[in-house]
């Protein structure tokens, strides 16, 4: 096996020859699907590049089930569908690839209203670490037989093995979407802006940290984060897409102060980690806490910062309040002091990860699940070769 | 190999856990001694009925001292034979346990024990203006440890999801008393999704203790349609036309006109005799929203040949219109001492064509079949009507059985949407997984339970089944 290139896989026997390969070498293979997203901590092993001839096209539109190529990106799929009235609503970077959306496990804007990947993946075709190529889940929208295994390969991070088709319900394409938007400077005021959402039919709630020069409607992050000292200004986008006329009459029941508009559907963009734009922080971190914590998570870190009188310095947050996603990053000097969100977060009985800066890759609070987590990543990748060190902490 | 619990074994049970809490006698072990899948049985040697999550740890202590097996069972409304005593076990009831722990309205989440019953927890939360989203047939008395189980579907699944998609987090007790925290109340987990294996495992691989469970609002407003067709392939192609027409209905159900003369029989609901097929659609989610969708909807039912399509105007008419859907096994099981209902899935465009062969395996075994079934996620529910005491007739509905789960695979589609395999499928696994896909499914089961604690014969056996050895 060379040891540069990256290896890549253009037929389905390409995954289980290079597999076996890396088995009977001892290889640690790292899947890469179109680059776009940050994975914490050193990756070490050879990339492996699953292509989109390697995996299968059906489109049954209607049925709402498509299978598609894990190598293809997800606005090709997006493009494909969409002839057909369709879309698959869960978002990715531009560029990234299906297999790798499925990987990740995660969900963009749309998370508020269409959940994970998980609620959307049927099946796909595979072939485990341990080089036996296997059809998991069905194509069909229900299927109970048997032990979960779609569930287990959704952001499974390329630690059981590769991804060849997968395999997806999709929706009818929405028509038209409308967002409101609201700004202010303080976590009461967001706390009040919040409150006629909670029981919305929405798409997509977010909230950002307020950006003067950016009016991306859906950015995954705002351009700028804010100066630091200042009170916890913010930004909350909230949008419903739908038939049009679902979205007319939905929008007229909602006359919340804010922006409306109404355009041709939408494609978030800016779905990158939230510091890309415009420099590496100095720390990062992705919370998930409940919903009722996220206000009082934001405050306590504006009330932290406000007393460290320091200059130059900057922050900024985005996220998900209904579904107590946070994202949050800090600039400023090498030493400067890092704030102990972990703390806070784990009072609240939420979870953290550090995803830049000092102790990228750390999470918490510790949890035991009883070895589970890595004996079933055996009964997939019996030697370990498949990125192992995807999932800190829960592999060991 | 586990084996049955010695009288002594029991004795010490009863002195672990009180005698409160350990059943067992001729009456235990009939009562016991089956779910709602009529073909199958085995007497249950006792019955453990824990409180708390310490006595399910002591119970699994007890059970490893003795190698002793364990059939957890909900309300027994399973389907599939799930709860079927295995040979030698102690079967462990959700009963005891059916508290709700918490309720965070403003975290949209429930903490419950699983013995708590679904429609008990969805009444429960109705007027914060919340509901528990997953709403299988048997809602009135399931559990949500027996949904946990099986992963359970229902009519709203269409547009709601299955109950995985409604469970964030779960303490299990494993075979050797051992606990396990799997998921999180955020919905997030910093590994793999050990939480969505679990869910849909049988009882195969713990015993649920505690589940955080999403609340999602309540639709304010409903729109329920009940269309009839002059054939079932009109109707089919109806189910078509609605998923391809832009809108996602919350529940799409079918019944044909043997359902319909069932329930008109028993009920005289008003429903469309002359009728060939029913399609049931329901709309959900906020007024403007409902409206907008019930105007397409109608241009849909229109093109599609319906005629005549009633809608409900107030909940009671909406309860009507229902009937036809909810009472239809309770209607059939006035035709014939027994039923069982079939549960293989195909994708919705190839209902015209399986229903016709499922009328076709019916008339080959001489077998009366009617269908009411969740059309448009294309989850069959062929329910085969005979009599049990007629060994004959057993045999023709179990072949009957596989043949329609043939035509299932056949047709690309699987073995089960929402009951599960049990004891009933486990003779069609081969249709399903071949034989590397098998090993790899047993692996799993070993990982989680290498004592072979939990509903050992269940699903996917891992020992030689004891009922099914030469006798």
């Amino acid at each position: 096996m060379n040891d540069d290139a990256i290896l890549r896989v253009a037929h389905p026997e390409d995954a289980v020859r290079l597999i076996r390969e890396a088995r009977a070498t001892r290889t640690v293979l790292r899947p890469v699907g179109g680059g776009t997203r940050h994975l914490s901590g050193t990756p070490r092993g050879r990339s492996i590049q699953v292509l989109a001839s390697a995996g299968e096209w059906l489109h049954h539109p209607e049925d709402l089930i498509v299978t598609a190529p894990a190598g293809m990106t997800v606005s090709e799929l997006a493009d494909r569908l969409a002839i057909e009235g369709q879309a698959l609503p869960l978002d990715a970077p531009e560029g990234g690839t299906i297999g790798g959306l499925v990987a990740h496990g995660s969900a963009g804007p749309r998370l508020h209203g269409r959940n994970l990947p998980r609620a959307w993946v049927l099946g796909a075709d595979t072939v485990l670490g341990s080089g036996t190529a296997q059809r998991i889940g069905a194509r069909v929208v229900k299927n109970v037989a048997g032990y979960d295994a779609v569930r287990l390969w959704c952001g499974s991070r390329g630690t059981l093995g590769l991804l060849l088709s997968v395999t997806f319900k999709v929706a009818p394409s929405p028509e038209a979407w409308v967002e409101f938007r609201q700004e202010g400077k303080d976590a009461a005021a967001l706390a009040e802006a919040l409150q006629p959402w909670w029981q919305a039919p929405l798409t997509w709630l977010r909230i950002t940290s307020a950006s003067s020069t950016r009016e991306d409607a859906l950015a995954w992050q705002p351009a700028e984060g804010q100066p630091w000292g200042t009170p916890l200004s913010w930004r909350l986008l909230a949008g419903i897409e739908g038939a049009s006329s679902v979205v007319r009459a939905v929008s007229a029941q909602w006359p919340v102060s804010g922006t409306a508009s109404e355009t041709a559907p939408c494609r978030p963009r800016n779905l990158g980690p939230l510091w890309a734009d415009p420099a590496p922080p100095r720390v990062a971190w992705s919370l998930a806490v409940l919903p009722s914590r996220i206000v009082p998570t934001l405050q306590t870190l504006a009330d932290w910062l406000a007393t460290k009188k320091a200059h130059g310095r900057r922050w900024t947050f985005s996220g998900d309040p209904g579904r107590g996603r946070l994202d949050l990053a800090l600039w400023g000097d090498p030493d400067m002091p890092v704030p102990p969100i972990g703390n806070w977060v784990e009072a609240g009985g939420g979870l953290w990860q550090i995803v830049a800066g000092p102790g990228a890759g750390q999470q918490g609070p510790a949890r035991s699940d009883g070895g589970l987590g890595l004996a079933l990543k055996r009964t997939c990748d019996p030697d370990d070769i498949m990125n192992p060190d995807a999932l800190p902490g829960c592999l060991a | 190999m586990p084996t049955p619990p010695s009288p002594k074994a029991l004795a010490e049970l009863t002195r672990c856990l009180g005698p409160a809490k350990v059943l067992s006698g001729p009456a235990i072990a009939r009562a016991y001694d089956r779910d709602a899948y009529v073909l199958a049985s085995t007497k249950a040697h006792a019955v453990v009925r824990p409180e708390t999550t310490g006595d399910l740890v002591t119970l699994c202590r007890w059970a490893t001292r003795h190698d002793v097996c364990l059939t957890p069972r909900g309300a027994g409304t399973g389907l599939s034979g799930g709860a079927t005593p295995s040979p030698d076990a102690v079967v462990v009831l959700t009963s005891g346990m059916r508290r709700v722990l918490t309720l965070s309205p403003q975290d949209g989440l429930a903490v419950v024990q699983p013995g708590v019953v679904n429609a008990h927890l969805d009444a429960m939360v109705r007027p914060l203006g919340l509901t528990f989203a997953p709403d299988p047939s048997s809602q009135s008395t399931c559990t949500l440890g027996g949904n946990i189980a099986e992963n359970a579907g229902g009519p709203h699944t269409l547009k709601h999801g299955m109950t995985v998609q409604h469970v964030l987090a779960a303490r299990v007790v494993r075979g050797d008393g051992s606990i396990v925290e799997l998921g999180h109340p955020t919905g997030l987990d910093h590994g793999l999704d050990l939480l969505g294996v679990f869910t849909g495992s049988e009882g195969t691989l713990g015993f649920l203790a505690e589940a955080t469970v999403r609340l999602v609002p309540r639709p304010q407003a409903l729109h329920t349609v009940l269309a009839a067709f002059p054939t079932v392939r009109a109707a089919a192609e109806g189910v078509g036309r609605i998923l391809k027409g832009g809108i996602l209905p919350a529940a799409l159900e079918m019944v044909d006109s043997q359902v319909v003369a069932a329930v008109e029989d028993a009920f005289a609901a008003g429903l469309p005799r002359e009728a060939a097929a029913l399609l049931l659609i329901e709309l959900d989610g906020t007024p403007p929203e409902v409206a907008a969708e019930a105007c397409l909807l109608e241009k849909m039912l229109v093109e599609a040949g319906a005629d005549p399509v009633q809608v409900a105007q107030d909940p009671a008419a909406r309860e009507r219109l229902w009937l036809a859907r909810k009472k239809a096994v309770a209607a059939l099981g006035r035709l014939a001492p027994a039923q069982i209902i079939q549960d293989g899935v195909i994708r919705p465009s190839l209902l015209p064509e399986a229903l016709e062969r499922i009328a076709a395996i019916g008339r080959s075994h001489g077998l009366a079949i009617a269908n009411v079934f969740h059309a448009g996620d294309g989850n069959l529910h062929p329910v085969v009507l005979f009599d049990a005491a007629d060994p004959e007739r057993v045999r023709a509905v179990e072949q009957a059985g596989l043949d329609i789960l043939d035509m299932c695979m056949a047709m690309g589609g699987t073995l089960t949407g929402e009951h599960g395999i049990g004891l009933e499928k486990r003779a069609a696994l081969g249709k399903m997984f071949d034989a590397d896909a098998l090993a790899w499914q047993k692996a799993v089961r070993l990982a989680w339970d290498p004592w072979g604690r939990w509903n050992p014969d269940k699903a996917l056996p891992v020992r030689p089944c004891l009922e099914d050895q030469p006798r």
